[in-house]
């Protein structure tokens, strides 16, 4: 039996489901509270990925940057990149209702992805980006580095945390929450919800952008296979909708829960008689299928339900 | 509430039990970071099963170091983010000196970056063509037992530049690290020799119509079309382009060179003399062992022509190295990757492994020959295969010569 592994694993785990619950934290702004159906995530948490990888990755001659810069400068480009581009994404879809937008977002973060598999200058195209350093990773050996990383991400989820909850309670988030429930009713107040809805739309890819920034660091090399809808949208829909939606502490469970289900089940598989172990991949997809659907079953509104 | 607390605490007993599970003192493990499932869950199966045959092999020839070589597999799902989550449960749950994956080069790279090179674990890549892994740093840790695609993309230029004598040639190619890596090499093989590449044209996958590649790839009337992609959407690009009539000659690379099927979608008629390059097994006495050992296991032969031989030499050439190593750690692996797979020392193929086994101990050098080729590891852990030069006649791929 071999505990300290697989607490070191928990922590390689922990890291990864840290992240994306960053990412679930800005989807529950956009969605949960304001009721934006945003199917494009992948496009900011690439973008952060990416910015951060561009800003703090050594130097190299087949993209632009690595500027070798501190991890604090990446993420506050990182921020600053995904604002703009939420900004300029939002101008056209933010006036299309519902599942409209959903579908053009889902558009523009292929558009995203193919930019970036294209523009080779810009991130290396299908070569990816290279070369991320591990942040403080000269201060510690290998395995308690994912500690120390652990830590910094898991502060960032708290600070995220402390900051959107604050945000939505505040009457700013009273809007936001108006806007979900009926658009009408809030325009008739006399808010404007265009302007809102813009806000809220940064404001969530904004915090995307930090989780795919430290995504970043988790896998040291971006390319872009990583941004595919599956890995880079849906499964963080998956952790809010499981967590609940409307929940800040149910977006982080979720992705904790959803990152779980999709790597723990793996375990199980060894277990298998060994004719169908070659199969092992696809009993693994349909154990996870099954264990959504048992969520979905028991609790629709999900785990934590929403407020 | 209490309900769902009390079944995710079944939960949770269930999974803690079942990942610590067994762990046997007389065993050595190997993990496999395979596409078991997603895009490229083709060739993983298949991949995974000639890594299967390779431990078999090895604890018939008495096992390493006097234990029984156990493989954990694990499923890379073909993306990053998965393949770097089951690197890590490699490496500390299950405590592997060596990984032997994964299949694509973004995977690959992924994962040597984020986990093999940190922990110290040496990582052995199957099917990662890409020229990136020559020149990623990684502290010696990353291996390869495939050819870079640099290597065919010289051999393509040779073959137009100087066999053929093309002065001027257009690329269209897919637009992945495959595709690109390709054409970037022939570029510049084919243009330091002295010929003139007019354009290269990226293609993405799944379009209805490629008549604007085409066109731009024939601007200037190149002599030779080098069409670099896979038979999905390069048969329909081959046979448009043969339409308009703007090229004389093409060639492809192995992507699409030796498949049967393109020369049936595109016509033979057109594509008579038409050259195309493979990484070439050559016919060493290990491929055929393979091939028999692959029979007698499962009952069928290999599945594929390439890549399942790579991953049966990756395990083959771990467990050699840890016999040398005299320990089973990531560091020494590395140390002594080079020494049992390249000169000096005599040639073992795998039929001897078990001979293999007994000079390694009596402290004898030896040289492997893998079922995929030669198996000498160069300074960055990459090796060099021979190429086939196949040409189309009379319908048929025909083999013509193999080039090193």
């Amino acid at each position: 039996m071999n505990v300290s592994g697989l607490l070191g694993y928990f922590a390689t785990f922990a890291i990864a489901a840290g992240a994306y619950s960053i990412a679930s934290l800005g989807l529950n702004v956009q969605f949960g509270y304001t009721g934006l159906y945003n199917f494009g995530i992948a496009a900011f948490f690439a973008t952060g990925a990416y910015v951060e990888g561009i800003i703090t990755g050594g130097p190299s001659m087949e993209h632009l940057g690595g500027f070798d810069l501190p991890v604090l400068v990446g993420v506050i480009a990182a921020m600053v990149v995904s604002a703009i581009l939420a900004y300029i994404i939002g101008i056209p879809t933010l006036r299309l209702k519902g599942e409209f937008l959903g579908i053009s977002s889902l558009g523009i973060a292929e558009t995203i992805r193919l930019i970036i598999t294209n523009e080779k200058w810009l991130a290396g195209g299908v070569w990816g980006l290279g070369d991320i350093p591990r942040p403080l990773g000269n201060l510690v050996g290998p395995k308690t580095y994912n500690w120390v990383y652990l830590g910094l991400v898991l502060a960032v989820v708290g600070i995220i945390y402390f900051l959107v909850q604050k945000i939505v309670k505040s009457p700013w988030g009273r809007v936001l929450k108006a806007i979900r429930e009926d658009e009408g009713v809030a325009a008739a107040m006399g808010k404007n919800v265009y302007k809102y809805k813009m806000q809220s739309l940064i404001l969530g890819s904004v915090i995307m952008a930090v989780g795919g920034a430290f995504y970043a660091h988790y896998v040291g090399y971006l390319s872009p296979e990583s941004f595919r809808p599956l890995m880079g949208t849906f499964i963080i829909w998956a952790m809010l909708m499981a967590g609940g939606k409307g929940n800040n502490k149910g977006a982080i469970l979720g992705a904790f829960v959803v990152w779980g289900v999709w790597t723990f089940t793996e375990f199980f598989v060894n277990y298998l008689p060994s004719g169908l172990a070659s199969r092992a991949g696809y009993i693994n997809a349909i154990f996870i299928a099954i264990l959504f659907q048992v969520l979905i079953r028991i609790r629709p509104q999900g785990i934590l339900g929403g407020e | 509430m209490r309900k769902l607390f009390s079944a995710s605490l079944v939960l949770a007993l269930i999974i803690g039990l079942s990942v610590v599970g067994f762990s046997a003192e007389d065993t050595i493990s190997i993990g496999t970071i395979l596409p078991r499932t997603g895009a490229l869950a083709a060739w993983g199966q298949f991949e995974g099963q000639a890594t299967d045959l390779a431990a078999h092999q090895v604890n018939e020839a008495g096992g390493v170091l006097g234990k029984k070589l156990v493989l954990v597999h694990r499923d890379t799902k073909t993306n990053p983010t998965s393949g770097v989550d089951a690197a890590n449960k490699l490496v500390n749950v299950n405590e592997v000196p060596v990984m032997v994956g994964a299949n694509s080069s973004g995977v690959s790279l992924a994962v040597a970056r984020a986990v093999a090179v940190p922990n110290e674990v040496v990582q052995i890549a199957v099917a990662s063509t890409s020229p990136k892994l020559t020149t990623l740093e990684d502290n010696d840790y990353l291996f390869r037992t495939c050819p870079s695609d640099a290597l065919q993309g010289i051999v393509l230029a040779r073959l137009a530049y100087n066999d053929e004598g093309y002065e001027t040639a257009s690329t269209i190619y897919v637009n992945n690290a495959y595709g690109q890596g390709l054409s970037d090499n022939f570029e510049k093989a084919f243009e330091e020799r002295g010929g003139e590449v007019l354009a290269t044209v990226p293609y993405n996958k799944g379009k209805a119509s490629y008549d604007a590649e085409i066109r731009k790839a024939a601007e200037g009337d190149p002599e030779v079309l080098m069409l670099l992609g896979y038979p999905e959407n390069g048969n329909t690009i081959l046979r448009k382009a043969i339409g308009t009539g703007a090229f004389e000659n093409y060639m492809v690379a192995d992507g699409m060179a030796g498949i049967p099927g393109v020369i049936e979608k595109v016509g033979a008629q057109y594509l008579e003399g038409t050259y195309g390059t493979v990484a070439q097994s050559p016919e060493t006495k290990s491929l055929e062992y393979y091939k028999k050992g692959h029979e007698e296991l499962f009952g069928f032969p290999p599945q594929r022509p390439a890549f399942l031989q790579n991953a049966y030499d990756a395990v083959i050439l771990a467990a050699l190295a840890m016999e040398r190593a005299g320990e089973a750690t990531g560091p020494a692996v590395k140390e002594n990757l080079r020494a049992v797979a390249g000169p000096p020392g005599e040639e073992i193929d795998t039929s001897e492994l078990e001979r293999g086994f007994e000079l390694i101990k009596e402290g004898k050098e030896i040289d492997y020959v893998g079922a995929a080729g030669q198996m000498d590891f160069d300074e960055n852990g990459d090796v060099v295969s021979p190429f086939g030069i196949l040409q189309v006649k009379d319908g048929e791929w025909k083999q013509i010569k193999v080039v090193d």
